[in-house]
């Protein structure tokens, strides 16, 4: 199953391309015309280097980060576990939920809701509120 | 051992994101008072996120009304697809697992220099900060004749309660046949696409009820939020039942004339057997008393903080203030309630601050099955608030896409207003 699939990695590079079309946006939106896409390499590593200060040094806002974040999903998901034509997404593991947003962030998932979602956080974002809400799920298991 | 019932368990689930913001280095102060004016979706959302998620914070919701009912959703109400109870919020959740002071009364007055805010009853409330959530008053003399009378008979309906009640039994007595007249305000108003979701879900009453009626929506603007999907909705849904006027047709509304009942613009008179005339708006009463409102009618407000650029220390957040591209909605005051909660949470305790998310999103039904979504993602700049990233229904989506949408909102009502009320 694992081999039909792309991985996390591959899915975060295709995004990332497409991610810097999306900052040109604003721009067309003030009638210029359409700037050419920098090289990918230059996005790539231009887009590294905050997600790696952000492991070392601000793990422990990356929490409150992802508490705040989690705040958003709570307009739309009940956060008791609940679902109702809305699924749960609490008691997901860590991964299938950065899966899943990176799905809807490439349009692969359709949902206009969740696309806006995931296009309008950055990957750190994505692993902050993943982490925050795959720690809910394990911490309210009863005993 | 005590055995967990869902609901327990999902409770506590819910509490523990919420208590995981608290910020940390607030237990050995003293409680800071934090009150609330208004017990809407802003006000609500604000004391709760304040409560849950801040150890050290003495909330208060001063609310005259001991339920709430939503504006959104009522459309629903209107058509017979639901019950009004179902659109019927009270607070005792807030009060009891968050500890939140519910005062019903109002706000006559608050005084910045002294913090305290008066309340209708006499008694004072003093605090460290205030936030107001005040929503929209109608402003006056706009549609010559439409008066507090005017609306027991040609009711606005654009604030949950007895208006959409008597709406609802206006559009029930009405003889098959009759014409609805939905008279729609200039921006800015509450919900932009409200008003077209209430023709079509009418529209959809009527087909099942009273087939040879119709509606005749006269627009005070030119184009409206999602035109193609409802324009298309209502050709393949509703075909001939509904007649949209925009300000150029019939050089908008002037007058009501309420004996007669009927809608006057400066090209015509139109008979209506039930007139829905929803008002031009601006910021509630309260906001205009205390000059947090500028010329415009509505508050300007710090995007990051929701912190009165006009009056410091009062904060406010939902439809009464000017919130850059976010339009004015339950989603989006919920959204701007969460990051001005975040913001004080932040001031109170020294904590450091950071970039809010904001966020709206809306289900649209154009029909019982058929509903379109739009979510906009946004960031403040340059002291205002801009979109950043958006997604929204398309006309030629599948119809499985739009049934899905129109079940999703079902349960999307559900988990709002728990996020809201608790």
């Amino acid at each position: 199953m694992t081999a039909r699939r792309p991985g996390v990695a591959v899915l975060v590079g295709a995004w990332r391309g497409w991610r810097s079309k999306r900052k040109m946006l604003p721009a067309c939106r003030a009638g210029f015309s359409t700037p050419k896409i920098p090289g990918r390499s230059l996005v790539l590593a231009i887009a590294a280097s905050p997600i790696l200060l952000a492991a070392s040094a601000h793990a422990a806002a990356a929490n409150d980060q992802g508490g705040q974040i989690a705040a958003v999903c709570a307009s739309c998901h009940r956060l008791d576990g609940g679902d109702r034509s809305i699924p749960s997404i609490i008691g997901l593991g860590e991964d299938r939920l950065t899966r899943a947003m990176l799905a809807y962030r490439l349009g692969e998932r359709p949902s206009h809701i969740m696309q806006a979602i995931a296009l309008s956080l950055s990957d750190e974002e994505i692993a902050a509120v993943a982490r925050f809400l795959a720690a809910q799920g394990r911490k309210a298991e009863p005993p | 051992m005590k055995s967990w019932t869902r609901r327990e368990f999902g409770g506590l689930t819910g509490a523990a994101v919420l208590t995981a913001l608290r910020p940390r280095r607030a237990r050995s102060q003293a409680k800071a008072k934090v009150a609330v004016i208004g017990g809407g979706v802003g006000g609500a959302t604000v004391a709760r996120y304040l409560a849950a998620g801040t150890a050290p914070v003495e909330v208060t919701l001063v609310e005259p009304s001991g339920l709430y009912s939503t504006c959104f959703f009522s459309n629903l109400y209107l058509a017979g697809l639901r019950s009004f109870e179902s659109l019927t919020h009270g607070y005792e959740t807030l009060r009891r697992r968050y500890g939140i002071a519910v005062v019903h009364d109002s706000a006559a007055m608050i005084d910045p220099v002294a913090k305290i805010v008066g309340l209708s009853s006499g008694a004072k409330l003093s605090y460290d900060r205030v936030v107001l959530a005040p929503g929209i008053a109608f402003q006056d003399g706009a549609i010559d004749g439409y008066d507090a009378a005017a609306m027991q008979i040609m009711p606005h309906a654009w604030k949950a309660g007895a208006q959409t009640k008597l709406l609802r039994k206006q559009l029930q007595s009405m003889e098959d046949g009759g014409v609805f007249v939905l008279v729609v305000p200039p921006d800015p108003f509450r919900c932009p696409p409200a008003p077209y979701e209430r023709a079509s879900l009418v529209a959809s009453y009527f087909q099942r009820h009273k087939p040879r009626s119709k509606i005749l929506v006269l627009d005070a603007k030119s184009t409206f939020t999602g035109q193609d999907l409802f324009q298309d909705a209502w050709r393949r849904h509703y075909p001939g039942m509904i007649e949209w006027l925009p300000a150029e047709f019939t050089g908008g509304v002037k007058a009501v004339d309420v004996k007669a009942r009927s809608v006057i613009t400066a090209e015509e008179t139109f008979k209506a057997a039930v007139a829905n005339v929803i008002p031009a708006q601006k910021a509630g009463h309260l906001a205009q008393q205390m000059g947090l409102a500028d010329r415009s009618g509505w508050c300007p407000v710090d995007p990051v903080t929701f912190e009165s650029t006009l009056q410091p220390s009062i904060h406010l957040v939902g439809d009464a203030i000017i919130a850059g591209d976010m339009p004015k909605s339950a989603f989006s005051a919920n959204s701007q309630a969460k990051a001005c909660a975040f913001a004080l949470a932040s001031v109170l305790t020294g904590s450091s601050r950071s970039t809010p998310h904001l966020f709206n999103s809306c289900y649209t039904f154009l029909a019982p099955d058929d509903a379109w979504s739009n979510a906009i993602s946004y960031k403040p700049l340059a002291g205002t608030i801009r979109a950043a990233h958006a997604s929204i229904s398309k006309v030629d989506e599948s119809s499985e896409m739009r049934r899905r949408a129109a079940r999703e909102a079902e349960g999307w009502y559900d988990a709002f207003t728990r996020d809201v009320f608790g």
